[in-house]
């Protein structure tokens, strides 16, 4: 090393330390546990940039969640809600590789989990754009977007404990599902579910809401926004699944995110 | 039996590693947080055990980056992570050591994040240009141009031009 370069080492916070006795315990310690992942590998705890407004309020956002608010200019999300409409249109393809690498570096996960692979799903209602991606390592990441260069809410969408995969004309409907509370006080709430391949459309009916929403469906997912904060509440959403073999509605139980049932 | 070569392969770079780690990240966050930093480099290093190459500290060093990178809280993952110095005067500093000290600080505070953590990977961590390199994600030769630049910025915050610098490093023309 040049001498230069020896003397700033005069400077190294970390000059002449060792790890005592008691890190090389817990540093042990924790190795067991890192070993003891191999046989069961605990799944990947969501990161949300979103607030979920009850557990916000209550002080008890999931141990691990990332939550943060981007800067929003004033007018993003007024604009945004006004343009929004009850049916999703396409998002053109030039879009979508754009707004996915923005809402991944965003989302600041674990460098391992990589740069987007897939783009599952890509809608725009008005202005804002909501994405379903898997990266690289095959984490589900969903975006929603007022504006091409700025990501106002994500979340990773891990697979949920004891919830298969549906078939046929089968449906879930995620229980993380929440809203973020924007810069400005608003609201916007998201659901995201995922679908068989024999189901060829889903409308949600919001609570208290007169209209249903038409969700959007691809690659086996289906999501559905709006401007609003119904999604953080108890409140049970229904669902008009559409198929083949006609439509019908299904009922979240009363006080059981996610858990469907029909009528 | 793959999985007990592996874990005795990993307990095997704890050992050889876990100072040199713990260190690494010291140097960059708080004491408090250096733990978390390096056991989730062990956790990554277990995931990714038939990546780790046969020199593996630089490649664990590389990890302890991206982990401390990615802690930010911020919305965008930083793209360089600062390095923290003893400010403080050793104990057993004599006068011209606390002296040359003082220089270096103030010189250190003049550089960029980008070349103090470049200067660092070699002044404190001890790497090669080539491990370094590998810390950084970047060629050998892009990591000694950065290199080359940063020294030639901390020498010249060292002695600012048109006046005679404090201190002279040793080896430089008076």
């Amino acid at each position: 090393m040049n001498d230069d370069l020896k003397q700033l080492a005069l400077l190294d916070p970390a000059r002449g330390r060792e790890p005592g006795e008691a890190q090389w315990a817990r540093s042990r310690a924790r190795l067991d546990e890192i070993v003891a992942t191999r046989e069961a590998v605990a799944p990947a705890r969501p990161r949300l940039l979103r607030l979920a407004a009850g557990l916000a309020a209550a002080g008890v956002l999931a141990a691990g969640a990332i939550v943060a608010w981007p800067s929003l200019m004033p007018s993003a999300s007024s604009t945004a809600y006004a343009s929004w409409t009850s049916v999703p249109q396409p998002l053109p393809e030039a879009d979508l590789r754009a707004r996915a690498d923005v809402c991944a570096e965003t989302m600041d996960l674990p460098w391992e989990a990589g740069p987007p692979k897939t783009i599952v799903l890509g809608e725009r209602r008005g202005q804002t754009a909501l994405l379903i991606m898997t990266l690289a390592d095959g984490t589900p990441l969903e975006c929603l977007m007022f504006t091409p260069d700025k990501l106002d809410s994500g979340q990773t969408l891990n697979d949920e404990p004891g919830v298969a995969v549906p078939r046929g004309t089968q449906v879930t409907m995620r229980a993380d599902r929440s809203a973020s509370q924007m810069e400005d006080d608003s609201w916007v709430s998201v659901i995201t579910g995922r679908a068989g391949e024999g189901v060829t459309g889903i409308d949600v009916l919001v609570p208290g809401r007169a209209d249903p929403i038409s969700a959007s469906l691809a690659g086996g997912w289906w999501a559905v926004w709006w401007p609003g904060e119904e999604a953080s509440g108890a409140a049970s959403f229904s669902l008009v699944v559409h198929s083949a073999e006609g439509d019908r509605r299904l009922t979240e139980k009363n006080g059981e995110r996610g858990v469907l049932t029909a009528g | 039996m793959k999985v007990h070569t592996d874990e005795q392969r990993l307990r095997a770079l704890h050992a050889a590693t876990y100072a040199d780690l713990l260190r690494f990240a010291e140097r960059r966050v708080p004491h408090a947080e250096a733990e978390d930093v390096v056991a989730t480099v062990f956790l990554v290093a277990w995931r990714r055990l038939d990546e780790v190459p046969d020199d593996a500290r630089p490649w664990l060093f590389a990890v302890a980056r991206k982990t401390i990178a990615n802690q930010a809280r911020g919305l965008r993952r930083r793209a360089v992570v600062d390095v923290r110095i003893d400010e403080g005067p050793a104990q057993d500093d004599a006068a011209d050591s606390t002296a040359l000290r003082l220089d270096l600080v103030r010189a250190w505070r003049t550089l960029s994040a980008s070349d103090r953590e470049v200067l660092a990977l070699v002044a404190f961590d001890g790497l090669t240009g080539e491990q370094a390199a590998v810390v950084l994600g970047c060629r050998r030769t892009t990591f000694a141009m950065r290199l080359a630049r940063a020294r030639g910025r901390l020498r010249r915050a060292l002695g600012p031009a048109g006046s005679e610098p404090r201190t002279t490093l040793v080896g430089e023309p008076a």
